[in-house]
């Protein structure tokens, strides 16, 4: 049944169904004009939802037009006290259903959400998943759930970039305080979904590894430099990369440096190219040569007879 | 672990199979076959036992023959299925596609398989062991299916059996009569992995007591040092493993000693990570092999087999036959001072080594162009 209410006498800003709608009319957002300009003809004409403790299911927009306007009643629909969440949930859905199935994230925080506005997990599976485009499984459910209590900035980085279920859900693996680190480095980075797995990869190893905390990482003076530093983000980006990798393998680096320095003790033409299994798991060396010319041909046979590039290529072999 | 089986599953036939006649004097929950959860329920699944019959081949090969990595060549019989243990790095956790443990109630069957394959190729020796898919004795005192085995072992000429545990589940074993054609060998590690991967297993001192144990009895002794995992202080650990172990029996009692490091599917990594999650194995410096197995950096565990092994000439002298289990040539070269050139070349070197070593155990003298060629 329709009937008047006083605005004032309706909840917005804390009911349990907002949803991350907006509750203050923003003159400046164009996607408001239309609705706008009904209102300001015809004022409220299509009543709110409320349920039984004033609370808004649905009509924010509205409501904020109506008290921006000083408008003291409007029209609302009150739903049963006692309504059930899964008779309610339906209606919010319809109206945020372009947020709410924007990305896997905005699908997780709408099952957080419908949770907490008191739907059980029967009511998410059959009732809720289904219409966000999800297969009704509990075992999705618990996964949603788990990327919704991710930080709310890592959230929104996921819903910015698109991420995959399956890559939000790889992110809820990782420590908290080490997804806030990593964040707090979005600004100053390019990062893409495989670049962020691999550096939170990288550092929980690491930091496994050396009994070491995400707390002690900002310590690390080359991060803080290459994060600090005077050039792109893309430049910057490549930078943390390497010193990350060296801090997870540094044995494997240290060795590589050795073999580089072997290597340039060769003094090899320029044509001709020595490399490894940068892994070091495979105890091979290959040696290459590029000839365009019968000189560079016989320039790089010269140099294959010589006793350093002999000696260099045991050493290699030695090292590996 | 006495607790920790629940629930039994007898499959229709097996009702009179040892295993289930051992199963019936326990009060455990009977269910069927088809009640037994899925293996995403892996946990649930360690809670429940069944028998079942022999399902096609039993025999094969150990499944981690590749080209790069040397392999022993040893063949394996998958009697038992899953393990009651609970240790972090184990592949079964990612393995297996049914839940619940199992062990083959009929043992004739195994036992005809074996002579039937082993009988085609008379002039060879095999290493049969029964830990591809389970640990051989965890749930023996459930079962008595592993001495069922044993008793059967001591007609097969030319088969050695090996029961390879992290249990002491030995007392069932020591009055039987083997024939001296069983190895019995443990998974040994340091206190500390024990402790802290390898859940719900016998602990090193009950490990070493019941292998005191079976050497009394007549048995004959596998040590098998794998998987190492790197820590920090690990090298004097394990050389302090070593000697333990060779204080529990003498070297002349084992067979053979193997060596190998932490190794595992890329994809286990988010599995134990999930599972264990404090556990640190997986945080260490490791690549991914052309094995498609990620494991240390070669550099890490070529030093720490170097120790090892060290460690273990230096106890136990030249007599125990060492190897390194999924290995690089080169590895070998390095550790050991010699790379067996191939699978063949190795199972012979073993069986060598059996027969100078223990004299009456090996049905005819091994020949290497044999092994060699009709095996590679």
């Amino acid at each position: 049944m329709i009937k008047d209410a006083r605005t004032a006498s309706i909840a917005a800003e804390g009911s349990r169904y907002r949803f991350g709608r907006a509750v203050d009319w923003r003159e400046d957002d164009a996607s408001l004009d239309a609705l706008g300009a009904s209102l300001e003809s015809f004022g409220v004409l299509s009543p709110l939802v409320v349920d039984g403790s004033m609370e808004l299911v649905d009509g924010f927009k509205r409501l904020a037009w109506a008290r921006m306007k000083r408008v003291e009643t409007v029209p609302v629909i009150e739903l049963p006290d006692g309504a059930a969440p899964e008779d309610i949930l339906p209606i919010v859905l319809n109206e945020t259903a372009k947020e709410a199935q924007a990305s896997p994230a905005s699908k997780a925080r709408f099952i957080a959400f419908a949770k907490k506005a008191g739907a059980g997990d029967e009511v998410v599976r059959n009732s809720i998943m289904p219409i966000l485009g999800l297969e009704p499984s509990g075992k999705l459910m618990r996964r949603l759930e788990a990327v919704s209590r991710l930080p709310e900035e890592v959230l929104g980085f996921l819903d910015e970039k698109r991420f995959s279920l399956k890559q939000c859900y790889s992110l809820t693996m990782y420590p908290s305080d080490l997804l806030d680190l990593v964040f707090s480095w979005r600004e100053k980075l390019s990062l893409t979904a495989s670049l962020l797995e691999e550096f939170l990869e990288s550092l929980k190893d690491y930091l496994g590894a050396s009994g070491l905390s995400p707390r002690d990482l900002p310590d690390d003076g080359e991060i803080a430099a290459i994060l600090y530093s005077d050039t792109s983000a893309h430049e910057r980006t490549r930078r943390l990369r390497e010193r990350i990798r060296r801090l997870r393998y540094p044995t494997i680096t240290e060795v590589n440096r050795d073999l580089e320095k072997i290597k340039k003790a060769m003094n090899l033409p320029r044509n001709v190219d020595v490399r490894w299994d940068a892994s070091l798991e495979r105890k091979e060396a290959r040696v290459t040569i590029i000839a365009r010319k019968t000189e560079e041909w016989e320039e790089a046979m010269e140099k294959l007879r010589s006793g350093g590039l002999s000696d260099g290529i045991k050493s290699i072999l030695d090292r590996l | 672990m006495a607790d920790q089986i629940r629930t039994v599953s007898i499959e229709q036939g097996q009702e009179g199979s040892a295993p289930a006649r051992e199963l019936k004097k326990l009060d455990l929950r009977a269910i069927a076959a088809e009640e037994i959860p899925p293996a995403s329920d892996y946990r649930e699944g360690k809670r429940i036992l069944s028998v079942s019959s022999k399902k096609g081949e039993a025999l094969g090969l150990c499944a981690s023959l590749s080209e790069e990595y040397v392999c022993c060549n040893v063949h394996v019989l998958r009697s038992v299925s899953n393990c009651p243990y609970d240790c972090s790095y184990c592949f079964l956790q990612n393995y297996l596609t049914d839940g619940g443990m199992k062990v083959i109630g009929d043992v004739e069957a195994l036992v005809r398989e074996i002579k039937e394959k082993t009988k085609d190729h008379p002039w060879r020796f095999f290493r049969i062991g029964t830990w591809e898919l389970g640990d051989s004795l965890a749930l023996e005192s459930y079962t008595r299916a592993a001495a069922e085995l044993v008793e059967s072992a001591k007609d097969m000429k030319n088969v050695l059996l090996e029961l390879k545990t992290k249990s002491d589940a030995v007392d069932g074993l020591l009055g039987l009569d083997h024939g001296g054609r069983v190895v019995v060998s443990w998974t040994l590690n340091t206190e500390k992995i024990v402790r802290s991967e390898e859940i719900k297993t016998a602990n090193l001192e009950e490990r070493l007591d019941a292998m005191r144990k079976v050497a009394e009895a007549g048995y004959l002794i596998g040590a098998h040092f794998d998987p190492v995992i790197l820590y920090e202080g690990c090298e004097e650990e394990y050389e302090d493993l070593v000697e333990r172990v060779f204080k529990a029996v003498a070297p002349e009692r084992v067979a053979w000693v193997s060596i190998g490091a932490l190794r595992f599917n890329p994809e286990m990594k988010k599995k134990i990570e999930m599972n264990f999650p404090k556990s640190r194995i997986t945080s260490q410096e490791m690549i991914l092999g052309p094995d498609g197995k990620v494991r240390y950096a070669k550099p890490k565990r070529t030093a720490v087999y170097k120790r090892l092994y060290s460690a273990i000439r230096k106890t136990a002298g030249e007599g125990p036959f060492v190897y390194l289990c999924m290995e690089r040539w080169d590895v070998w070269e390095k550790v050991l001072g010699y790379d067996p050139g191939s699978i063949g070349r190795l199972d012979y070197l073993m069986t060598k080594s059996l027969s100078e070593r223990f004299p009456g155990l090996v049905h005819q003298k091994p020949d290497p162009a044999l092994y060699v060629d009709g095996l590679d």
